[in-house]
């Protein structure tokens, strides 16, 4: 919502080091709540 | 006429529109989701993407469908976000930035939709329709998926499945979600918002200054914006905007709309459980805390002391002049109590113990009656809470819906219970307690602290309204809060469908002399306590130090 301070937009060319790290800190959040999950299964049996 | 009289009138004509849709509504929600046959249109998409729609899921695979589902989707929005200016109806924009577009990426895909960004000076029409607007049904699927699942916890028996996730979503997007925004959002356009797709006009003002006008489909998103508990506005100030939300008659429409579907789902439960005064205790209990939310912030806005506000007829510093006082204070709590986020008016500039009061609502966890779904499976885990806490009381096995509430699922609603606080804590004090937190602070003091407290409590709980005052835009709070996202939507729902299948694998067990009826008052009346008690005790450190020591001041 509204914010008192926003970042405009820039205009980066080709696929940046910032690209690579958001997409890999993406992929490891999901892989931690993929072990959560795992973890639960192991509890269960 | 009269502030007070206007604040009144909003909200019992809310309070009366609501209620006459709680049952057909809600009927209609149970409908959607036992039914079993499928739309010849759903089995197109079923074809397409190669689903079975017969394939009746364990919870575990249930949950791994949505993550993978929501892993794709947020690379998708941040694909889109980072490729815009070569793309098509660009309008002048840019590519996102990195830290931007994924922190809005998370942030559309977890139905949260907190924006560091200005969408009018931001986004593509192209952004804004495929990726932002499509993740705002999606997201608010999955939450209604969810809940379902979870109600159908209780109404199997000696089994694990728990449904099939891809037509649950498939179902409520098709089903539920667009035919109620393609109405609401002929309603908005004759209110006067606008829906177009023309560029930006930049016109000469009569003290000869230039303004750029912008132009966008803003009703069909504003609509899914409220519908779906999403709240992100294409405009930067939200249903402040005039182009979002031109009159009164919008706003309560609005307002409305946020609050629809998650007041119809205990309906929907009811139905789906086979009795009906199940949701009507719960629906109570959620129209008690709504009602006291908007009571409590209407109160504080309006008896503001001091000379200004009171010739005003309230705090109206940050109010939008075309809703006022009653206009603002309604919308704010009805947007803090589910897990809507839009604003109308700067919760910043709200009293601090109408700010508290706010942020106590998002700190209930969106029960009451909370996001689409999300608010359905919250509530489920503190009845079960509550029905354990009556069990210890008279020394029974507690019960609810049937079911026994055995150590297993009381740590299951632990842990569902314990995540948000863990989350939401530990970010502020990381943000508090470093130099790249406390760098972007802009109000020191216990605003300050209220700000931050604020913003990770918005955002684990995937609601998305913010405090202002605090550099959200920085790449420590882009980073943190997008972690912050994720794991507030996801973890709880792993808990909650691990609950459901562990409910779902018992026999049904007959209600006896011993078993609490959660159909009375009193377990209303239980139920509300639990709630208030369990979130105060935990954020009440926060609180004390934020809001209370500010307005004590």
């Amino acid at each position: 919502m509204p914010r008192a301070s926003f970042t405009t937009s820039g205009t980066p060319l080709g696929v940046t080091v910032w690209d690579l790290f958001y997409v890999g800190l993406t992929i490891v959040v999901f892989a931690f709540l993929l072990l959560i999950l795992k973890g639960i299964e192991t509890f269960e049996r | 006429m009269n502030s007070a009289l206007a604040g009144w009138l909003q909200f019992l004509l809310l309070f009366a529109a609501l209620a006459a849709c709680y049952i057909p509504l809600g009927n209609y929600i149970a409908r959607i989701f036992t039914d079993t046959k499928h739309w010849r249109v759903e089995r197109g998409i079923y074809k397409v993407t190669g689903i079975d729609p017969d394939a009746d899921m364990r919870w575990t695979v249930y949950v791994r469908s949505i993550l993978a589902f929501s892993l794709v989707a947020v690379l998708f929005v941040y694909l889109i976000e980072r490729t815009q200016h070569w793309l098509f109806w660009v309008v002048g924009m840019s590519n996102v930035t990195p830290d931007t577009a994924w922190n809005t990426a998370v942030s559309f895909t977890t139905n949260t939709n907190w924006q560091n960004y200005a969408g009018e000076a931001t986004m593509s029409y192209l952004t804004q329709q495929s990726a932002l607007m499509v993740q705002q049904f999606m997201s608010a699927a999955v939450g209604l998926a969810v809940a379902i699942a979870m109600i159908r916890g209780f109404t199997r028996s000696r089994t694990d499945r728990l449904g099939n996730f891809w037509v649950d979503l498939t179902r409520g997007t098709i089903r539920l979600l667009i035919p109620i925004a393609v109405i609401g959002c002929l309603i908005l356009v004759a209110g006067g918002t606008i829906e177009n797709l023309a560029s930006y006009h930049t016109i000469t003002t009569l003290s000869g200054a230039h303004q750029t006008i912008p132009g966008g489909t803003v009703a069909s998103q504003e609509v899914i914006k409220d519908l779906g508990n999403n709240g992100g506005g294409w405009f930067n100030t939200n249903s402040a905007h005039p182009f979002e939300n031109p009159n009164p008659f919008t706003n309560i429409f609005e307002i409305f709309l946020l609050l629809l579907i998650p007041f119809a789902t205990p309906r929907a439960f009811g139905k789906m459980v086979g009795d009906n005064r199940q949701g009507y205790a719960l629906v109570a209990v959620m129209v008690i805390i709504w009602a006291a939310a908007v009571g409590g912030i209407s109160l504080f806005e309006v008896l503001h002391g001091g000379a200004g506000p009171t010739l005003a007829h309230g705090a109206a510093e940050g109010t939008e002049v075309r809703f006022g006082t009653p206009g603002c204070s309604l919308f704010a709590s009805s947007t803090t109590v589910t897990s809507t986020g839009a604003v109308n008016c700067f919760h910043d500039s709200l009293t601090p113990f109408g700010g508290g009061i706010a942020l106590f609502d998002i700190a209930l966890g969106e029960i009451a009656p909370g996001g689409i779904g999300a608010g359905m499976y919250g509530i489920l885990v503190l009845a079960i809470v509550t029905v354990f806490v009556a069990g210890l009381m008279v020394g029974r096995t507690p019960e609810y819906i049937g079911k026994k509430i055995r150590p297993q699922e009381m740590k299951y609603a632990s842990l569902y219970f314990l995540t948000l606080p863990v989350v939401i804590l530990t970010m502020s004090a990381i943000a508090i307690g470093t130099h790249w937190g406390q760098s972007d602070i802009f109000n020191p003091g216990p605003h300050g602290l209220t700000e931050i407290v604020y913003a990770y409590a918005s955002q684990a709980n995937n609601n998305g309204s913010a405090f202002a005052g605090l550099g959200t835009g920085a790449t420590f709070y882009q980073i943190t809060g997008g972690i912050t996202m994720l794991l507030g939507r996801f973890a709880p729902e792993i808990f909650a469908l691990g609950l459901a299948g562990s409910l779902a694998r018992q026999s049904p067990t007959p209600a006896s002399a011993g078993t609490l009826d959660t159909r009375t008052p009193l377990f209303v009346g239980m139920l509300v306590g639990v709630v208030l008690i369990l979130v105060g005790l935990t954020y009440f450190p926060a609180l004390a130090l934020g809001p209370f020591a500010e307005g004590l001041h």
